[in-house]
């Protein structure tokens, strides 16, 4: 009887081991034990008899290292498999972003990263600083649009990529780098040395147009400082009276969901903007903030095209939905989903789209395109459909030939009489 | 029980806690893994007999497998929809890594094209009746670069020419609708059912100009310039591509199907030919005696057949025209029936600086032993495969062409099937031919 008892304690104690180590990734990520684990644990048939996916990639990406006739880059190989499988849920927002991509979209949301402040194109000697931002350091120590950088820190750089001169000259807040340059008006290299600063990337520039009273902003993001850069224009337009204001989305891709509804907040308070419906029926609603309305209110219209989307698109037709502005020029993208980024080992993130939004009114403005990929409908239909004139060679945002700014400021002027 | 005793007990008690909770771990990675009750789906051969060309190595890494479980993982939790085919996600994975390899002969195929490809290495025809390619305009790229550029390529080496893959007919089924319709190897399609089978250059030129419009980098005025640029080219394209179709895709639906019309439009050099063609499914026996000579398909067992249907001639007349698809390990079978023993040739690959990557000879150990005089007829339609054979055989001394081969680069490729029905094709080498004479001893 003792003997039975203490071989069924052990039998008992092992099996509980066994069960602690079978259950242990579940018990380390806090969640109930895994049913497909279980199943295949007791013999039960999976629900779905088939080999799993991680099997088949890892077979594959064995087979076509040892095998391809030709060199093979394990990691360049690795990571179009996971982007090959992530992008087999048919889902263009849902993407694998490899470790250089994840750092650009990074860098893209946040609008911030330490440099010198200035936008630079390739140059057969260098490279070329096209736009230098007045309020960077790259600025106050000397750098002019127009300079061409052709050696960083007394190493040239001819021949060099963009991409490289750009990672030399970034840096550690705080340290210097030494440029040298070549200037147009000057015969002599000049030497400049910067002290690299966090920088802010604009995204957004406002004017009041020529000839009118009314003003214009175009937005290019939504990133983390855009919020800040579009009140301070709002803030300007209002001390300069304008009447109406024009804010171009063209080419604006979307960005945080969270800055659009921060900007939305100037115009409309404690309203709905978008209503996300996550899986299994979860709901969540986001709505703008109170207490940030502007004191004074006036016509509004937004320019859009087909590379309008997300964010852009959120902040057009929260507007349109509340009958604050009047939406000009051709539809938009219509991406009606959010995405959510998990960080992954190696640097390597995971966009996910996690949500469908629907619009104050309930519109679903997703895209659909027919079996080649190609536009059927989707995206928010504009009030005035106006294509780009590409006779007049137009530049965007310029009066004079941007005939979907002329549109646009027509309607805000009639609405201003009105 | 003495204090030994007891500490023995103890040690046996803490290794076998041990050994359980470790037991625990393994089986739950099987498990996840999928490894626990699956068979491996070890790649059965269809064009490449396994003892020939046998994987360098099969280990699978296990940290890979547990990167992927995690982004699986996060997909099965997070997604906005309940992942409907998970079993689609494995296949999804090998589509990307074959499309990274930039090889136009490595190809990812679904489910139903990938069995199409096998049944017409049989002479089982669908579709239209024929075989395609593609093919690529300009020199061959250096050793170790892809043939076509990806992406990632194209944004490290801007200013290059990008080649232009076009989808060729590669070989057409004697007695098909392709043939009835005056379809001759070599031509390529320029239309299917009114849609426009995209050309990468215009793609490409697009794309370019869209990325140029993005760069962050350029200022307000020249992002306008580039802008409209993009806008005026894209307008361009659009009007065409609304109408388009990718080139795989054209494949897929000229290879497939068995009723119904399809209109092609294919261009020959400068001259453009159309026809409405109907399509249907068909067999071309595996060996024929025809009044040309015999032809017959490289299908696994065929070394006998030929035996068989050469008996004690002394001489044959091969019929290879239009043959383009096949099993590598039936050509040794053919190899043998008709050849001496000897070496014809070898696989040679661009990996000759890894230990692993020796060429593989081609060799046949219990060739013929009675002479033959072979002479086999070859068209632009005898590729792969087929085009191997002939070149072996004509190389060492055995066999007189009676037609011109038009392959340059043999490239030995291997069918792999993946468990859902879906496949791919791998090139593995390319095939050298031994210029030494080739004798019955």
């Amino acid at each position: 009887m003792k003997f039975l008892l203490r071989t069924l304690a052990i039998a008992i104690g092992l099996a509980a081991f066994f069960a602690l180590g079978f259950a242990l990734r579940d018990i380390q990520n806090g969640r109930p034990v895994s049913r497909r684990a279980l199943d295949s644990l007791f013999g039960r048939p999976a629900p779905r008899p088939t080999v799993a996916p991680t099997r088949v990639f890892a077979d594959a990406l064995n087979k076509i290292q040892a095998d391809y006739y030709k060199p093979v880059e394990t990691e360049k190989l690795r990571y179009a498999g996971v982007a090959g499988l992530v992008a087999s849920l048919g889902d263009p927002h849902t993407m694998f972003m490899e470790p250089k991509m994840a750092q650009e979209f990074a860098l893209e949301t946040t609008g911030n990263f330490v440099g010198v402040g200035a936008r630079l194109s390739p140059d057969p000697l260098g490279a070329k600083a096209v736009v230098v931002f007045e309020d960077g350091p790259a600025y106050a120590s000397g750098l002019r649009p127009g300079d061409i950088i052709t050696a960083v820190d007394g190493k040239t750089v001819v021949g060099s990529s963009t991409d490289e001169i750009v990672k030399r000259i970034r840096g550690e807040e705080g340290t210097p780098v030494r440029l040298t340059v070549v200037r147009a008006s000057s015969a002599a290299n000049l030497e400049i040395r910067i002290v690299r600063r966090p920088i802010t990337v604009p995204s957004v520039e406002s004017r009041v147009l020529e000839g009118t009273r009314v003003g214009y902003i175009a937005v290019t993001s939504f990133s983390e400082p855009t919020v800040q850069q579009f009140t301070a224009a709002l803030d300007r337009l209002d001390l300069a009276a304008v009447e109406g204001l024009v804010i171009d989305l063209r080419g604006n891709p979307g960005g945080l969901l969270n800055t659009a509804s921060d900007m939305l907040s100037e115009f409309v308070a404690g309203k709905t903007v978008v209503t996300m419906k996550m899986r299994e029926g979860n709901q969540e609603v986001e709505k703008t903030r109170t207490g940030r309305l502007r004191k004074k209110a006036y016509p509004l219209a937004l320019l859009l095209d087909e590379s309008s989307a997300s964010a852009a698109e959120i902040f057009a037709g929260v507007l349109r939905d509340y009958g604050l502005a009047t939406l000009v020029g051709t539809h938009s993208y219509g991406k009606a989903s959010v995405q959510n980024v998990f960080p992954l080992r190696d640097e390597s993130s995971l966009k996910v789209t996690i949500a469908r939004y629907y619009l104050p009114k309930g519109e679903d403005i997703g895209r659909k395109v027919d079996p080649d990929g190609q536009y059927l409908s989707g995206g928010l239909k504009p009030d005035f459909e106006v294509e780009l004139d590409m006779e007049k060679s137009p530049i965007l945002g310029d009066l004079k030939s941007d005939n979907q700014l002329q549109k646009a400021v027509e309607v805000v002027q009639k609405r201003t009489q009105a | 029980m003495t204090d030994s005793t007891k500490s023995v007990l103890a040690a046996g008690a803490v290794v076998g806690a041990s050994l359980a909770f470790l037991g625990g771990m393994v089986v739950r990675d099987g498990a996840d893994l999928g490894a626990a009750r699956v068979a491996s789906n070890g790649p059965a051969a269809l064009t490449v007999s396994p003892d020939l060309l046998a994987s360098r190595t099969g280990e699978v890494d296990a940290r890979d497998s547990r990167y992927l479980a995690q982004i699986i993982e996060v997909l099965d939790r997070t997604y906005v929809e309940p992942i409907k085919g998970e079993d689609q996600l494995g296949p999804g994975a090998v589509r990307g890594m074959v499309a990274s390899l930039g090889d136009l002969d490595s190809l990812f195929f679904e489910p139903g094209e990938f069995a199409a490809y096998q049944a017409r290495a049989r002479g089982q025809y669908e579709g239209i009746g024929a075989d395609f390619r593609f093919v690529l305009d300009g020199p061959v790229p250096k050793d170790g670069a892809p043939e076509i550029q990806t992406e990632a390529d194209a944004a490290d080496d801007r200013g290059r020419p990008l080649p232009i893959p076009k989808l060729t007919v590669a070989a057409v089924a004697p007695g098909g609708p392709a043939a009835k319709a005056g379809m001759l190897p070599g031509d390529t399609i320029a239309e299917l059912d009114g849609k426009w089978v995209v050309n990468a250059a215009d793609i490409e030129s697009v794309r370019k100009l869209q990325e140029a419009a993005r760069d962050p980098k350029l200022s307000a005025g020249a992002k306008a310039d580039a802008q409209r640029a993009f806008l005026q080219e894209r307008k361009r394209i659009v009007d065409r591509m609304k109408h388009g179709m990718l080139p795989t895709k054209a494949m897929t639906a000229l290879v497939t199907g068995k009723d119904g019309q399809t209109a092609v439009t294919w261009l020959r050099g400068a001259k453009r030919m159309s026809a409405a063609i109907e399509k249907s499914s068909f067999s071309l026996p595996e060996i024929e005696r025809t009044g040309e000579g015999v032809r017959f398909r490289f299908v696994t067992g065929i070394g006998r057949k030929l035996q068989q249907e050469i008996g004690d001639l002394d001489a044959v007349v091969l019929d290879l025209r239009g043959v383009a698809v096949g099993d590598f390990g039936a050509m040794q079978e053919a190899l043998a029936a008709v050849g001496p023993s000897g070496d014809y040739g070898e696989i040679v690959t661009e990996r000759e600086a890894e230990s692993a990557h020796r060429p593989i000879p081609i060799r046949v150990a219990d060739g013929r032993t009675s002479p033959l005089r072979v002479t086999i007829l070859v068209d632009e339609g005898t590729q792969g495969v087929a085009a191997i054979f002939a070149k072996a055989l004509v190389a060492s001394g055995v066999a007189k062409l009676d037609g011109t081969l038009t392959s340059q680069r043999l490239k030995v490729v291997e069918a792999v099937p993946l468990p859902d029905g879906s496949g791919y094709t791998l090139t593995r080498g390319l095939f050298q031919p031994n210029t030494q004479a080739v004798a019955i001893r």
